[in-house]
């Protein structure tokens, strides 16, 4: 009697702890493989899209500290803080004992990061450049989270809204678009930034998506010279929004371009579109409805 | 005395238009010089219309009042600490401005409120350090330079701890302010009459200001009233390169460069020395301000950077042949 | 010409100084003698109302020096100081000029009058040659006669000096005191700080004498230049003697 209870029990117990325990290899953005003996339980998520992304994931609950500005969903607002992205508490980082660091390759101070490598931390570097690099950061970290149900969901999810968009816009007519990602000094995208392939899901084209620095500063006249049909852009202050966007009145005055005659000048909110996370198609449809509006116009 | 070194004045008066002239040529959008006399006489087409009388005259012209209010500042600042080394930054001018004007961006406050903070934290560092170094009565060249110097640093300090505590996407804007930049400069009319104004009152003043190079004491045995006279070049320095920094941030090099320049050139008389050093500062500008739109146009450089890289080499080859 | 009245030099950490009742007359020449840090040289800044006394007051032609304006009084007295700061490279023509200064409206420029009398001023001090040198390229000596140069080219009536011979060579020495003496002889005053005994022997009419412990004495060449006051003065030994009608003084050392 007891044995028969016990057998099953015990191949279920066995079964259950293997695969909790299961080891995991998983290689990153910057091609280094990452080893885990078991899914990660303890993660310290060193950029706000990452704490994004592993809520996106399910595996919000396992964030046990995060960086400044992780403000997205309302739940990783109480995750304690090590720093801010580019200032790591480093002993901070090791008093929460954490079994997996997330980083962010191009924005955090890799020396920093290397060295909680050194002392025994498996890290893991995102950085999703592209549509498809979001959905595979979110299968990567389900596999790493032991999480990978919820992750594929989510991956697919992004996935479908993005063919979705893609495919609603396909037939439209293209529209040049200037994307200001800054003010003072005037700073746009090329054609390799997020951003931009976003703006082609909805049949808009980036005036500079040839110009070779990701993120250049640019001068006004080349935007004078382009003479783009839209210029678009996030302002230069949070909740800013569309009533007193400072950064349109810069424009106001050059009202030979067709963008101003027209006054074809949209507001994105720059939370949406500047994290490479789900929230990003959110950010994407506001850019399509403000396209269509100007096709329209 | 001094007129005989006048047709070299005018030489580098010429120059001066010459180079305004090749600055409204020049961008990201070549433009040939009949666009510019059709646009000047009132005609010409909407793009370049628009690229030479909304962009690049009043940028022409902002660059040209910086620079000539910079090589004023330094060389009064030159004298006044009797140190040919000083620039109009030393005493800690723009390290107030810069203060102010990034806790501005901090806010997320827009143009012309960077602007005006500007101004305002480079009179209140102008105000701390003289109140400092006068305060006790008793003053010298060398008192008043400890002080700016410890003051400048002590704004250094809270430089790197804005830029250390503020957002990812406020750096750049942070870093261009830091390292100079025109694109954002206000109209240019203010800082043009207060260089013009400013130089017609330097200029009789120019050979108190070569006794006064000698020294505080020799001067007032010359019967120079050396407190009133150092109070006004202070005061003057201290309002053409708050100006400055207003318009474009703080951009290095000029200020110490140009008047060296001149030296070598036009002699050491004040009232020579200043129109040259306004001339000169205003073309090198121009100059560097053009070479920073065109170089990897249609990207921009902050025109600091171009400033420094010129002046850093003719410093050193100006200090080489002198050692020699 | 000058007149002090209860005089007491500003010199701080010393409280215990005498009070000058002095008076320079014009055609006198006189020299100050003392050791070190007796106050030499902020007598002589005191005279030119460049620094304030503790107490007292200076007449210059019979009006209180603190009611000149600047450039007044620099028509009236000058001075040579023991160091001139050249930070810039003015010419020494350009330097010598500067002595008109007192002279000049603000927007005026310096006239053909004023550049003959500089000129003349370099001739003077052995300086033509070097008219269009930088002033950061001359030697000491010749750096001392151009600061004499700008004190002839400003032309005051009282000449005040801080060791008008230093740096100076034997030949320069004596060219540069001869020509003081000559000025003086022309009716104007001349107060010099010297060390040299035997120059002020040979070259003031009056003498003042500044001990270390504040006190002062002051009157003619003769009946201050005695042994036992200049032994005191020093703390030194000297010997004395007289050599072609000059009085000599050496200080004398028991070694040799």
């Amino acid at each position: 009697m007891r044995l028969k209870i016990s057998l099953p029990f015990v191949f279920l117990l066995w079964l259950v702890t293997n695969l909790a325990y299961a080891a995991v290899e998983v290689t990153d953005d910057s091609g280094q493989l990452v080893h885990l003996a078991k899914p990660a339980q303890r993660i310290i998520s060193l950029s706000p899209h990452l704490t994004e992304n592993l809520f996106a994931t399910g595996a919000g609950d396992l964030i046990v500290g995060t960086v400044e500005y992780s403000d997205y969903p309302a739940a990783a607002k109480q995750i304690p803080l090590i720093g801010g992205y580019n200032q790591l508490d480093i002993e901070g980082i090791l008093a929460l004992e954490p079994d997996l660091i997330l980083a962010w390759h191009s924005g955090n101070p890799l020396a920093q990061v290397e060295r909680l490598a050194g002392l025994g931390i498996p890290v893991y570097y995102s950085e999703p450049r592209s549509l498809a690099g979001v959905s595979h950061e979110l299968r990567q970290l389900g596999r790493l989270t032991g999480r990978e149900a919820t992750a594929e969901q989510a991956a697919q999810a992004f996935d479908a809204g993005a063919e979705k968009l893609k495919k609603r816009y396909a037939q439209q007519r293209e529209v040049r678009v200037f994307y200001q990602v800054w003010e003072q000094p005037l700073i746009t995208l090329n054609g390799e930034h997020l951003i931009s392939e976003g703006l082609s899901l909805c049949g808009g084209v980036n005036v500079f998506a040839d110009l070779k620095q990701l993120v250049p500063v640019i001068s006004r006249e080349a935007v004078l010279e382009q003479d783009p049909e839209v210029i678009m852009g996030g302002g230069i202050k949070e909740g800013e929004g569309e009533k007193d966007p400072a950064w349109l009145i810069h424009w106001q005055k050059f009202t030979a371009m067709q963008a101003v005659k027209a006054n074809k000048l949209y507001f994105i909110p720059p939370s949406l579109v500047q994290r490479p996370t789900p929230r990003f198609l959110e950010g994407t449809q506001i850019m399509c409805d403000k396209l269509q509006q100007a096709r329209n116009h | 005395m001094p007129f005989k070194l006048l047709p070299r004045l005018l030489v580098l008066f010429c120059l001066s238009l010459l180079i305004l002239v090749l600055g409204l040529l020049l961008g990201s959008v070549n433009l040939p010089l009949e666009a510019i006399v059709s646009v000047l006489s009132g005609q010409g087409a909407p793009l370049h219309k628009m690229l030479i009388l909304e962009l690049r005259l009043p940028r022409v012209l902002a660059a040209f009042a910086t620079g000539g209010l910079l090589a004023v500042a330094g060389a009064l600042m030159q004298v006044l600490l009797r140190n040919p080394l000083a620039d109009p930054y030393i005493l800690g001018l723009s390290g107030g401005a810069a203060v102010a004007a990034l806790l501005t961006m901090l806010a997320g406050l827009g143009v012309f409120w960077v602007s005006s903070a500007a101004f305002t934290g480079a009179l209140l560092s102008t105000f701390l350090v003289f109140g400092l170094a006068y305060g006790s009565g008793q003053s010298s060249a060398t008192r008043l330079l400890l002080t700016g110097v410890v003051v400048a640093s002590g704004w250094g300090a809270l430089i790197s701890f804005i830029l250390a505590t503020s957002q990812a996407q406020q750096l750049p804007g942070m870093l261009y302010w830091l390292m100079g930049d025109l694109s954002h400069a206000p109209n240019p009319l203010i800082p043009w009459v207060v260089l013009l104004v400013v130089l017609c009152l330097l200029i009789p003043l120019g050979r108190t200001l070569n006794v006064l190079a000698r020294g505080a004491l020799q001067a007032a045995a010359l019967g120079v009233s050396v407190q009133k006279v150092e109070l006004l070049i202070f005061g003057l320095a201290a309002l053409l390169t708050a100006i400055a920094v207003t318009l474009a941030g703080s951009i290095g090099f000029v200020g110490l460069i140009v008047p060296h320049l001149m030296r070598m050139l036009f002699g050491y008389d004040q009232r020579i020395l200043l129109p040259a050093s306004a001339l000169a500062g205003g073309s090198l500008l121009v100059l560097a301000d053009t070479l920073a739109r065109i170089i990897i146009a249609p990207q921009q450089l902050p025109v600091g950077v171009i400033t420094a890289m010129l002046g850093v080499p003719v410093f050193l080859l100006l200090l080489y042949r002198s050692n020699r | 010409m000058m007149q002090t009245e209860d005089l007491i030099m500003h010199l701080p950490g010393r409280p215990k100084l005498d009070a000058l009742n002095w008076q320079i007359q014009a055609g006198q020449s006189w020299g100050i003698l003392g050791p070190n840090g007796s106050g030499k040289t902020t007598l002589l800044l005191t005279l030119a109302g460049l620094k304030a006394p503790r107490s007292g007051q200076i007449l210059l032609a019979g009006q209180p020096i603190t009611g000149y304006k600047t450039q007044q009084r620099a028509q009236k007295l000058g001075l040579v100081f023991q160091q001139q700061q050249d930070d810039f490279p003015a010419t020494v023509l350009a330097t010598a000029l500067m002595g008109r200064h007192p002279y000049l409206r603000s927007w005026q420029t310096e006239s053909q009058a004023d550049i003959s009398l500089a000129q003349q001023a370099l001739a003077q001090m052995e300086l033509t040659a070097l008219a269009n040198r930088s002033i950061q390229t001359l030697s000491g000596g010749e750096r001392q006669r151009l600061a004499l140069a700008v004190l002839l080219t400003q032309n005051p009536d009282l000449l005040l000096l801080d060791e008008p011979t230093n740096h100076l060579d034997l030949h320069h020495q004596m060219a540069v005191l001869e020509l003081i003496h000559q000025q003086v002889s022309k009716g104007k005053s001349a107060v010099m700080a010297l060390h040299d005994l035997n120059l002020a022997a040979r070259f003031c009419s009056h003498i003042l004498l500044l001990y270390p412990d504040g006190q002062a004495c002051w009157g003619e060449k003769n009946s201050m230049l005695q042994l036992p006051a200049l032994e005191k003065l020093y703390h030194q030994r000297l010997i004395t003697t007289q050599v072609e009608g000059q009085q000599l003084f050496f200080p004398y050392s028991p070694l040799v």
